[in-house]
């Protein structure tokens, strides 16, 4: 016995259900089907470049930026002294030549004459004096201060030892001399000229506007290109300087979105509506459709990931358990999980650098490995404390870490819990008080090894670890000051045997890649291993020629 | 299952058919209680430790990203881990989580609206601030707070995501006994002399039931969206473990090339929460009184 109400009830609310079942797959058909349609006409327009920067810049300011992003602008902005040539050498560029003096503790530097600023004032020796010791000042609280922490006094300085400027290695010596005296010669000195942080500055507009003055309407710089417009978390639009000393850039405008979503970027570029997009635009699974298009390609980055220990902490205050963990991980697993490119490192110096040899490391071998770890008393893992391994929530590096945590489970019956950080409080924690392990990478901010095996010196502000060794920073000291190439690649390469063999404080694993697709009807976009995009060269036109070129 | 018999548990004395009585008469209620059963002896044999498929839900092959086939069911994720696998060992904590907050919820929420709405006046307008300022926190940061207090873990989630879901109840409650209360019937129930203990949970209680258990529904599959959350800002479960809905946020960025990974973690919520909805109808006919009453008069 049946009430009728009851079945008209579960009749609508069956139906409604169905409804809703229906708009929602309504819904995801119609996402899903957004790429194929609603083409515009014109896929591109000539001499316009837009590309994806993925997040607003942090700040312009060249000096307090330290993200990838206000670097990939600061770059098409502005030149300094020298500048990258595609196989990272230092060519000219605000210098037209320079001299080592004095066996190499001292540098000069003749700069051009024809040098302008966007708002038509020459480019003088007196706004790098002004930019440096700008940076150096403790007020500007540069993270990068340290860069020039080779000149004299830079670091006293710095670090409020020393009040005054005036006793700096920094000197104008008039418009076009510009002269640099170093505490020691540093082999790797030249190339920190062609890096960001150590461009001229204006001291009149950074003065008058203060924090403002990187805004389009106040903003001077003197590279290929200048801003024009900065529609805050929206784009970007840079114009091509035509007051630009040397080749004014083909391309009029650069329009550079801020898509946060890698998938909407990714969906933009199908569509036609952006011309060249990179690793942050695109998911590995989007990369992988593209494998064969000519539109794709994939560089070697100098930006090495690894795990670390904090050798204070148990168990890892024993080495032989460090090395165990170093020969139980297979590094091959790496680009088989996250498939793009990516190439497993044994050593700490990256290939194409002075001091890289592939023997450095340890080798995967978990039988040696389960040895050491029965050597240091816990035979197949057991006894073993549960250890932490910290890493920031990306999905990528989730993907690195358990994969690690399986193999160390295992090949050393060791068991792993991971923890996972927001990026910044992750920086924090491992900065304060470091878990026993913890996930990091490190992108190189010059082609040279030193800008690796600094890291893990006693003083270097970024070695969490706790591992020091005066043995390793004498060999680093000594490689900085060692003029002749091989002697310092060898010193490099005992340093690094050191770091991977001998006392393990990190295991290196693997290194990154930069994946990008351009149009075909884009040339000239120059990407090199230190993740700097330059557009200078950049050519957006449907030319035959332009076409075969891209084939 | 548990739901089912907690629920109806005031009501078991007067009613002269049995709930689930009822329940079987309504074909789609029915049908979502042999799922929802389902599932919970899935999710309690996977927590007993009883191996139910053929992998570990952590074994790695390196047959990564595979699509379904006969080997791997639901094919396997990017470290080559099958999915199948992940997802019944996901059911034992999202199930336990759906239908751990919706008992915390239930409990807390009903005794806290049923002691406002009931003595109303001024404790009635103080329990109700209490529960605006509860209200008006951020769920999220007040789950950040437990979750940091307690340490990461089950448990943590659990007390978590109980904490947040119990004022939505504790409203419904009291406005149905603040409507209720001034009824005839109530009246004939004190005319009587019956306890005030007796007139809540013998009266009053019974005929808010309905709306209640429909809200507490709702509950569930929000509190299995909500642990994901969790999961994603490191509060939640810590590698390998998973839930449902660390498999779908983890999943929903292969939607267009393996669309495995979001379509089978999702059909599993869906095909929950769709069974929660349609058991909180039947049972909402299946426990209101007032039809009762008309049937009875027939």
């Amino acid at each position: 016995m049946r009430i009728i109400g009851d079945d008209r009830y579960l009749i609508s609310a069956f139906a409604k259900r169905l409804g809703h079942c229906f708009l929602a797959m309504l819904l995801l058909i119609s996402v899903l089907s957004l790429s194929a349609c609603s083409r515009p006409r014109s896929r591109f327009e000539t001499g316009v470049l837009r590309v994806n920067l993925g997040t607003e810049p942090p700040g312009l300011d060249w000096h307090t930026a330290t993200d990838s992003t206000s670097f990939d602008v600061v770059s098409n902005l502005m030149v300094g002294l020298t500048q990258y040539t595609n196989k990272l050498t230092c060519a000219p560029s605000c210098a037209k030549s320079w001299e080592i003096l004095d066996g190499g503790r001292r540098y000069v530097f003749h700069l051009r004459d024809d040098l302008r600023w966007t708002d038509g004032k020459p480019v003088t020796a007196y706004d790098f004096e002004y930019a440096w010791k700008r940076l150096l000042n403790p007020v500007t609280a540069a993270q990068y201060a340290f860069f020039l922490y080779d000149v004299v006094n830079a670091r006293e300085y710095n670090t409020g030892k020393l009040k005054s400027a005036d006793t700096l290695g920094i000197k104008a010596v008039d418009d076009h001399t510009f002269e640099v005296r170093l505490r020691k010669p540093a082999a790797y000195f030249i190339y920190l000229t062609a890096f960001c942080v150590s461009f001229p500055m204006r001291k009149d507009v950074v003065e008058n506007w203060g924090d403002r003055w990187t805004e389009p309407e106040h903003f001077v710089t003197n590279g290929p290109f200048k801003l024009t417009k900065w529609q805050h978390e929206y784009k970007m639009e840079l114009a091509a300087n035509e007051s630009y000393f040397d080749r004014v850039p083909q391309v009029k405008l650069i329009k550079m979105f801020m898509v946060p979503e890698a998938s909407t970027a990714f969906a933009l570029y199908e569509n036609d509506e952006l011309d060249f997009i990179d690793n942050r635009s695109f998911a590995t699974p989007d990369v992988e459709r593209y494998r064969n298009s000519p539109e794709y390609k994939n560089f070697p980055l100098l930006r090495a990931n690894y795990l670390a220990f904090n050798v204070t902490k148990k168990p890892f205050t024993d080495v032989r358990i460090r090395k165990a963990v170093a020969m139980a991980i297979d590094r091959s697993i790496f680009p088989r999980i996250l498939r793009r490119g990516e190439r497993p490192a044994t050593s700490w110096i990256p290939p194409a650098l002075p001091g890289y040899s592939p023997d450095s490391g340890t080798k995967f071998d978990p039988a040696a490995a389960r040895a050491l770890l029965a050597e240091a008393g816990y035979p197949g893992g057991k006894g073993l404390p549960k250890a932490e391994l910290l890493y920031p929530n990306r999905d990528d590096v989730r993907l690195t870490v358990e994969a690690t945590q399986d193999q160390l489970k295992r090949n050393l019956g060791m068991e792993i819990e991971l923890v996972n950080q927001e990026w910044k409080v992750y920086l924090a924690t491992v900065r304060k008080d470091a878990p026993p392990m913890f996930r990091n990478s490190w992108g190189a901010d010059f082609p040279d090894p030193e800008t690796f095996m600094n890291l893990f010196t006693k003083d270097c502000g970024n070695n969490d670890t706790k591992w020091s060794d005066p043995r390793y920073d004498a060999l680093i000291e000594a490689a900085q000051g060692e003029l002749n190439a091989a002697k310092r690649a060898d010193l490099y390469r005992q340093a690094d045997v050191m770091l991977c063999r001998e006392a393990v404080p990190i295991v290196p694993t693997f290194l990154a890649t930069q994946n990008i697709m351009i149009k075909p009807w884009v040339t000239g976009i120059a990407i090199n291993p230190l993740d700097l995009q330059f557009f200078k060269d950049v050519v957006v036109s449907d030319t035959e020629a332009n076409q075969r070129e891209i084939r | 299952m548990e739901i089912v018999e907690k629920a109806p548990m005031p009501v078991a004395a007067p009613l002269d058919q049995s709930v689930m009585a009822r329940i079987k008469r309504i074909p789609t209620a029915y049908l979502a209680l042999w799922i929802i059963g389902a599932i919970c002896v899935v999710a309690l044999l996977s927590f007993m430790g009883c191996s139910l498929c053929q992998y570990s839900f952590d074994q790695t092959s390196s047959d990564f990203l595979a699509g379904p086939s006969a080997e791997h069911w639901m094919g396997t994720d990017e470290l080559g881990r099958d999915l199948f696998s992940r997802i019944v060992y996901g059911a034992r904590l999202s199930i336990a989580i759906g239908l751990t907050t919706a008992a915390v919820a239930f409990i807390i929420g009903t005794l806290y609206g049923a002691l406002s709405g009931y003595l109303g006046g001024k404790v009635d307008t103080l329990m109700m601030r209490g529960v605006d300022i509860a209200y008006s926190l951020p769920d999220l940061l007040v789950m950040i707070l437990i979750g940091v207090l307690l340490g990461r873990g089950t448990v943590g989630i659990l007390i978590a995501l109980g904490l947040v879901s119990w004022m939505g109840t504790a409203r419904l409650v009291r406005a149905q006994f603040l409507q209720l209360k001034n009824e005839e019937f109530i009246e004939a129930a004190r005319a009587q002399g019956q306890s005030g203990w007796n007139i809540v949970f013998k009266h009053l209680l019974p005929n808010a039931l309905g709306p209640i258990i429909v809200a507490l529904t709702f509950t569930v599959p929000s509190a299995i969206l909500s642990e994901s959350t969790l999961s994603f800002i490191g509060l939640g479960l810590s590698p390998p473990a998973c839930s449902w809905g660390t498999l779908a946020s983890d999943g929903w960025r292969s939607l267009r090339a393996h669309p495995h990974l979001i379509f089978f973690p999702s059909l599993f919520i869906f095909i929950t929460v769709l069974s929660f909805n349609f058991l909180g109808d039947g049972l909402r006919d299946a426990l209101d009184p007032r039809t009762r009453l008309g049937k009875n008069s027939h």
